[in-house]
């Protein structure tokens, strides 16, 4: 077995990205995993790039990075005989994912009810917006939404600029992440005991999950500070903070008290530094004399370029990071050589294509990138035929719209 | 209803939030999640240092909730694993587990004989976890890391917030990386079961940090468009009904993308029906595009006239259709429902410190419910348990403790 998730067929009902990344995931790891859409165009995540929302151009990235590895079957599941074919499909499904509520998903007659009487040992996971209970259970949500519930936003950002949209669809990547680790659980739990069951995530549980290191606090004790802004200018370690530098910011992170300071002078350049009174202890930088501190490194680290300042300070073993941007991210080796970021050889296209690699390494089944995104409705044939439909069958149902 | 990981042993020498998180997730699933420390313990114990790891002003509590939050559902032996006989039981350990977790540095792992090489001879099906700052590749694998440093690089912090305004450091990689490490020892267990097979996998805060990053990302990589890389200005909104505006009490994401769809209600909610068929605002392309300014600047003056609630709350949705999230504080979410029923928040009645409110479950089954079975351990808790069951006698756990082995 080359793929731990060799054999596991997943029909994927998902639309955009929460639930579309989540079965990417699991296509990544080998398993076989149908997208089933709607014949008019599709899941709309198609259509990102002509709607404006991203500039165009020749590839849809959006689309392409969720749904690699994937096949496509376009059928109208308004249609009796659409939802006979994922019927006879669900006899041999392990896994049903989809982020469309259950509203809809009953509609289309492929709620767990309906599917579990067919396939006992399904495993059904739905990632909603806000969670399968609760009053916003119906919700429909976005990426904002739940974070906006969530509460962290309001601790981001200099006090009184307004909270902070981490951006990104953090949400998405990380509610995809947990739904991944949901589903193989099931799968693992259903190896070993035959019982398939339904599996809930959802965006803001996602995002309730990522705050866990002010959230716990806050938790355990109340206490407003950590509902609140912080300013830099008022980080309570100034050795722990971030500056501008001449061409971007620099992240300072020295936290251990006493052992930094003497090498750090000598990094700025300024070795007398560390017989100034003001500052030679970790008490005083942190305390009395830290806003001086903050406004005189303030003063200091805009003179050279965060290249510049680092090399000067590599064999001083001080410890700092630029504040890159997705521009020096994408050429990163560290990034690259993780394969974090993976160049994929789309067969489309004669350059190949940088995508979001994987987000785990594994030493004898590592994930691939093996197929691209599918067309809209490309497997739909190939996916009748192995389950028995005949040409005729198929050609009845594309003169009838319930296939594309 | 059952544990899905009855029966699965793990042997954690993991600290701090981004490795044993990520175990505690599998001990709420029911695995037997065996915390090793040193005879001093975990770091983390001391919540003096956790706020200097953290750098943030942790409040004094009781009881320390940074610990519990990592740590609970796991039971806890103290090892000198620098002392053969401590790596001797700790070997013990690995032979009869199923995984073995660690955020030891390679070069650590190495000298005390416990990389995957070595244990992989002592447990040829085990399965190694590791978590690491930046990953088990690339140039910079052995560079200090803290989780601050891992998500400046990654990209993300430089393109949030208003313009000019400082990058936003949002300390949200630690649990990501766990979860990271959650789903790569299931994905590695259940290959394990059907193959026989046990691996190597490997986790990182940076790698947690760009996964993190995917839409931007990869719309970035795509594109090249600095748009996507940037900040950019809430007044500069490309959609105005895709952002964030003031009421009088709290700040709230509109998020109504087709604007043609959703801008009459909008405006029929804000009392100003009459923007339905205002020229400037009579398709997508002319909000998104010529009048955009205007549109987010009538939103900005009209809304901090009345309250969140009173603009869009319950009673006004049932009638007029709109998504629409007040942000929140932690206030507001410590009394969430929304967050209770589902269990992300949850109270837990502590052996020794009674009621809490804990970190969750951050997602359900319904046939294998994750579960708080028992607290954060004690350092050394269990040593004498566990060393039973793996044989010793009672004469050995006494000269081990005398020799300061196990504590």
């Amino acid at each position: 077995m080359k793929l731990p998730l060799e054999g596991i067929k997943v029909l994927d009902f998902s639309v955009w990205m929460f639930g579309s990344v989540g079965a990417a995931h699991l296509a990544d790891m080998g398993a076989e995993v149908i997208k089933v859409e709607n014949p008019q165009g599709g899941d709309p995540g198609r259509g990102l790039l002509s709607s404006g929302v991203v500039p165009l151009v020749e590839w849809n990235m959006y689309f392409g990075n969720n749904n690699r590895n994937k096949k496509s079957l376009a059928i109208n599941l308004y249609d009796d005989r659409g939802r006979e074919v994922i019927y006879k499909l669900a006899e041999k499904t392990d896994v049903f994912t989809s982020n469309m509520q259950r509203d809809p998903l009953q509609r289309m007659k492929v709620d767990y009810p309906t599917l579990s009487r067919i396939n006992p040992k399904i495993i059904y996971a739905i990632a909603s917006g806000f969670g399968r209970y609760g009053p916003a259970r119906d919700y429909p949500a976005h990426d904002t939404d739940g974070q906006s519930r969530a509460g962290i936003m309001t601790t981001l950002g200099e006090p009184g600029q307004p909270p902070i949209y981490t951006g990104s669809a953090t949400g998405d990547a990380v509610g995809a992440l947990t739904l991944a680790w949901a589903i193989v659980t099931a799968l693992f739990h259903r190896e070993r005991t035959g019982v398939g069951q339904e599996v809930d995530t959802s965006l803001f549980g996602a995002q309730v999950m990522f705050e866990a290191g002010t959230l716990q606090p806050y938790l355990a004790t109340r206490d407003p500070a950590l509902t609140k802004q912080q300013s830099r200018k008022d980080a309570h370690n100034p050795l722990y903070n971030i500056y501008p530098a001449k061409d971007k910011w620099i992240f300072l992170a020295m936290v251990e008290e006493e052992r930094f300071w003497d090498n750090f002078c000598k990094g700025l350049g300024k070795p007398e530094l560390a017989n100034d009174a003001r500052f030679d202890t970790h008490k005083k930088r942190c305390g009395e004399s830290r806003r001086a501190l903050i406004d005189l490194l303030n003063g200091l680290l805009p003179t050279k370029t965060v290249s510049d300042w680092l090399e000067g300070w590599k064999e001083l073993g001080l410890i700092a990071e630029p504040v890159n941007s997705f521009k020096e991210l994408y050429e990163d080796p560290q990034a690259i050589n993780n394969e974090y970021i993976v160049q994929y050889a789309h067969p489309n296209f004669q350059k190949p294509k940088p995508m979001m690699g994987f987000p785990a390494q594994f030493s004898k089944t590592p994930g691939k990138i093996q197929a691209p995104e599918p067309m809209l409705g490309q497997h739909t044939e190939e996916i009748l035929i192995d389950i028995g439909y005949s040409w005729e069958d198929i050609g009845a149902l594309k003169t009838d719209n319930v296939i594309l | 209803m059952q544990a899905a990981l009855d029966g699965i042993r793990i042997v954690d020498l993991t600290e701090w939030m981004y490795g044993s998180l990520g175990t505690r997730y599998l001990a709420d699933m029911g695995a037997d999640v065996i915390k090793v420390e040193s005879l001093q313990g975990d770091p983390s114990r001391d919540l003096k240092a956790v706020r200097r790891r953290t750098q943030k002003k942790l409040p004094d509590c009781k009881w320390n909730y940074y610990f519990e939050c990592n740590n609970r559902n796991k039971r806890g032996v103290a090892l000198d694993i620098k002392a053969e006989d401590g790596r001797q039981i700790l070997y013990k350990l690995v032979e009869a587990a199923d995984v073995f977790a660690t955020t030891y540095d390679m070069r650590t792992l190495r000298e005390l004989g416990l990389d995957y090489d070595s244990l992989s001879k002592v447990n040829g099906k085990l399965i190694y976890a590791r978590s690491s700052g930046w990953g088990p590749n690339g140039p910079d694998v052995d560079k200090p890391v803290l989780d601050a440093l891992t998500e400046a690089r990654a990209g993300n912090m430089s393109r949030i917030g208003e313009p000019g305004q400082p990058p936003v450091y949002t300390a949200t990689g630690e649990p990501t990386a766990a979860i990271d490490l959650a789903y790569a020892t299931m994905m590695a267990l259940f290959h394990r079961l059907r193959s026989g097979e046990g691996q190597e996998v490997d986790v990182s805060l940076f790698g947690a940090n760009i996964l993190f990053e995917n839409y931007n990302l990869e719309v970035y990589m795509g594109t090249e468009a600095e748009v996507m890389a940037n900040q950019i200005a809430r007044k500069a909104a490309g959609n105005p009904l895709f952002n964030m505006y003031p009421t009088k009490d709290r700040w709230v994401y509109m998020c109504m993308m087709q604007t043609d769809r959703w801008w009459p209600n909008l405006v029929k909610a804000m009392g100003k029906p009459e923007l339905a068929t205002d020229p400037r605002f009579e398709s997508h392309q002319k909000m998104c595009g010529e009048s955009r300014s205007d549109a987010i600047n009538i939103l900005d003056e009209v809304l901090p006239a009345k309250t969140a609630e009173e603009w869009f709350g319950e009673d006004v949705r049932k009638e007029i259709e709109l998504i629409v999230t007040p942000i929140n504080s932690y206030a507001d979410l410590y009394d969430d429902p929304q967050a209770s029923d589902n269990d992300y928040i949850v109270e837990y009645e502590h052996p020794s410190f009674g009621k809490m409110k804990l970190m969750g479950f951050p997602a359900q089954f319904t046939e294998t419910p994750p579960a708080i079975k028992i607290p954060a351990p004690k350092l050394g808790e269990h040593t004498q348990e566990i060393l039973a069951e793996l044989g010793y006698s009672r004469d050995d756990v006494g000269e081990f403790i005398e020799r300061n082995i196990v504590l």
